[in-house]
């Protein structure tokens, strides 16, 4: 059997201030076991506060569990120093927000370059034709690439983004709500893109949102409300306030 | 490092206004700090070349400050003159190898008149030993012949051969005009960048012979070869001794010279007391020069630190890529290093352009003779340390950023 693509353990995460309170349900996120397979793609759905941010914070990296460990293709994130995780996540991980992918200040082609650069796989002639094949890919004209990010629309640049993200050839892309700012049809044609995108290089998608409608690209959906336990003691506790409330 | 290079470039470039206004205030600030040590530099060093190579200044008792400055530097009143007969002592005396004698008073338009002799063109040295030279003409010959420096010359546009009239007093405009007595440029002098370019010299005898009654004087106008007065006194001497062993006897026997109240100081000496009183006002203006600076300075680390708030979203994209927090810290640094630098060199610049364009204006209004050429160790490390406190104030701005990237999630909002 071939490595998994993530593995999490008995993984836990509370925000520090909330420490203090000797209370079991101050977790964010709780999740006992959870794994995805290398090339699979996955649609984790759930409603603002299930815990989606958190996830896909601690799944680059960003965030470190408070407890249990997760591993990303064999190695195990939890234990790497933080300049380590920086540099696996450079190499390893793309990451495509609702908005806000790129730096808005720099050209579309510098801020593919930046992935690059923080990957350390410069090479220059070749990062440009990678770039430009990636653009294309992405039904998006070469000139694009010389453009400041602030001229294009939203659409455009939720494509760069994806292309951004791929550049380095990430064996994982996580995927935020990238759809939200688009209409029907542009958010269609995305999303048809960025799955072909991923059977082409056999790159293994958690693409997070709350829309379940966009749930049937995907074979396997996962609901955060379950799979998270801490979402759902929140909820209970949060509905059992609500009878109290209602019975006064 | 390239790559954040061009990104601090361009992050800069997006904040246009703000980056501006910072990048002028650094500018002046960096500007008046360099001027500063400039012109600070450059008194120095003009003041140091006035005179070289005299071992002695002889005059009236008085302070040694106060010889200096009117012998040397034509400020000032003489309080008292010396016996000619002194001079003519100190000249023959067996310790001395040359004398020039210093007659002060008058002025032409301003400028201060200096009778002198021969000895003086001779001998007198300014700069690295360097000689007096003549841009046109010669020195004087006849009771009525002038000799100008080079910034006269220039300011009341004189030629050789043009006639000028000499007043008693040391003012632009005296009262009493020695009019029956004009005199006749006869050489005007290379530039020394010494107070020698703002004097008008003529001979000693002629001095005595412009304060002759007007009745007496038309008679030596009409008939100077013979009827030149005998110099009876002299404001200073200064001389050159055969060996400068001799130095401190000479000036102790000239201290307790009997026939005549004498004082000799070493020009070396008095010129240090002179510049410790500088010392003072030099500081204070690089105190100045240091608090706009750092006021700058602050506004930089504002700038940087009221955009901090705006780039959370743009730190979140950073991290992401795999970028850490000293790198964003490192981003910031560069971002603060490139803007003064860019200050530095626009006010280098300004300053280059502002010595050349006000050349003249300086040296005619303040006798400031100031070299353009700004690229002195002193001043280059000037800029480094204004580049290592760029480096500190940048610190807090730094580390708000490193706590964003720190603390930051993605919430793609």
């Amino acid at each position: 059997m071939s490595v998994l693509a993530v593995e999490i353990l008995d993984v836990q995460y509370s925000y520090k201030k909330q420490k203090k309170r000797l209370n079991e349900n101050n977790n964010v996120l709780s999740i006992e076991s959870w794994q995805l397979a290398q090339g699979e793609r996955v649609f984790l759905y759930g409603d603002s506060g299930s815990g989606k941010t958190t996830l896909l914070n601690l799944l680059c990296g960003i965030l470190q569990p408070s407890s249990g460990h997760i591993s990303l293709f064999g190695e195990n994130i939890t234990e790497l120093s933080n300049t380590k995780r920086d540099t696996f996540r450079a190499q390893n991980i793309g990451v495509v927000f609702q908005k806000f992918n790129l730096i808005p200040y720099l050209s579309v082609y510098k801020n593919i370059q930046l992935a690059a650069y923080f990957a350390k796989s410069q090479g220059s002639e070749n990062l440009q034709q990678r770039a430009r094949n990636l653009i294309s890919a992405l039904n998006l004209p070469s000139s694009i690439l010389h453009k400041q990010v602030a001229q294009l629309s939203v659409g455009q640049q939720q494509r760069v983004a994806i292309a951004r993200a791929l550049v380095n050839e990430p064996k994982l892309l996580l995927v935020d709500e990238p759809t939200s700012a688009l209409d029907a049809s542009a958010r269609d044609a995305f999303m048809q893109l960025l799955m072909q995108m991923c059977s082409e290089s056999n790159t293994s998608l958690i693409f997070v949102s709350h829309d379940t409608a966009l749930g049937e690209y995907f074979e396997r959906k996962v609901d955060l409300m379950t799979l998270n336990k801490a979402s759902l003691a929140y909820k209970q506790t949060s509905n059992a306030d609500l009878q109290k409330g209602g019975d006064l | 490092m390239n790559t954040l290079l061009s990104v601090a470039w361009f992050s800069l470039l997006s904040r246009k206004k703000t980056v501006v206004l910072t990048f002028l205030s650094l500018t002046i600030s960096i500007m008046v700090l360099l001027s500063v040590e400039h012109i600070r530099l450059q008194a120095k060093e003009s003041f140091n070349r006035t005179i070289s190579g005299v071992d002695l200044i002889v005059g009236a008792p008085s302070g040694q400050l106060n010889l200096l400055l009117y012998t040397v530097f034509r400020m000032g009143s003489p309080t008292n003159n010396i016996d000619y007969e002194s001079y003519e002592m100190l000249r023959d005396h067996e310790l001395v190898k040359w004398a020039i004698p210093i007659s002060l008073g008058d002025s032409h338009r301003g400028f201060r008149v200096m009778g002198t002799n021969d000895a003086y063109f001779e001998h007198y040295k300014y700069g690295n030993k360097q000689a007096l030279d003549f841009e046109d003409g010669r020195a004087f010959e006849t009771l009525f012949e002038a000799v100008i420096g080079a910034d006269v010359a220039k300011a009341l546009n004189y030629q050789v051969g043009d006639k000028i009239v000499i007043a008693h007093g040391i003012g632009s405009t005296s009262f009493t005009n020695h009019d029956k007595a004009p005199f006749t440029i006869s050489g005007i002098l290379s530039a020394t960048g010494t107070p020698i370019d703002k004097t008008v010299h003529v001979s000693l005898p002629a001095i005595d012979a412009i304060h002759l009654s007007s009745k007496a004087l038309a008679q030596v106008v009409a008939n100077p070869s013979e009827l030149s007065p005998t110099p009876t006194s002299v404001t200073g001497v200064m001389l050159g001794l055969n060996s400068k062993f001799a130095t401190f006897t000479l000036q102790r026997n000239i201290n307790n010279y009997p026939d005549d109240r004498l004082m000799a100081v070493l020009p070396g000496v008095a010129m240090a007391e002179l510049w410790t009183l500088m010392a003072t006002v030099e500081n204070l203006l690089r105190v100045i020069a240091a608090l706009v600076l750092v006021s700058s300075l602050i506004g930089l680390s504002t700038m940087l630190l009221a955009s901090m708030n705006e780039r959370k979203a743009e730190i979140a994209v950073f991290r992401v890529l795999g970028a850490g927090p000293t790198t964003i810290l490192l981003l910031i640094l560069l971002e603060a290093l490139i803007l003064v630098s860019l200050s530095i060199g626009a006010a280098m610049l300004g300053l280059s352009l502002a010595l050349v364009g006000l050349e003249t204006w300086l040296a005619s209004e303040f006798g400031l003779f100031l070299s353009s050429d700004i690229l002195s160790p002193e001043l280059l490390s000037m800029t480094g340390f204004v580049l290592a406190a760029t480096v500190v104030v940048s610190i807090l701005p730094g580390l708000e950023a490193y706590r964003n990237a720190l603390f930051v999630q993605l919430s793609g909002k």
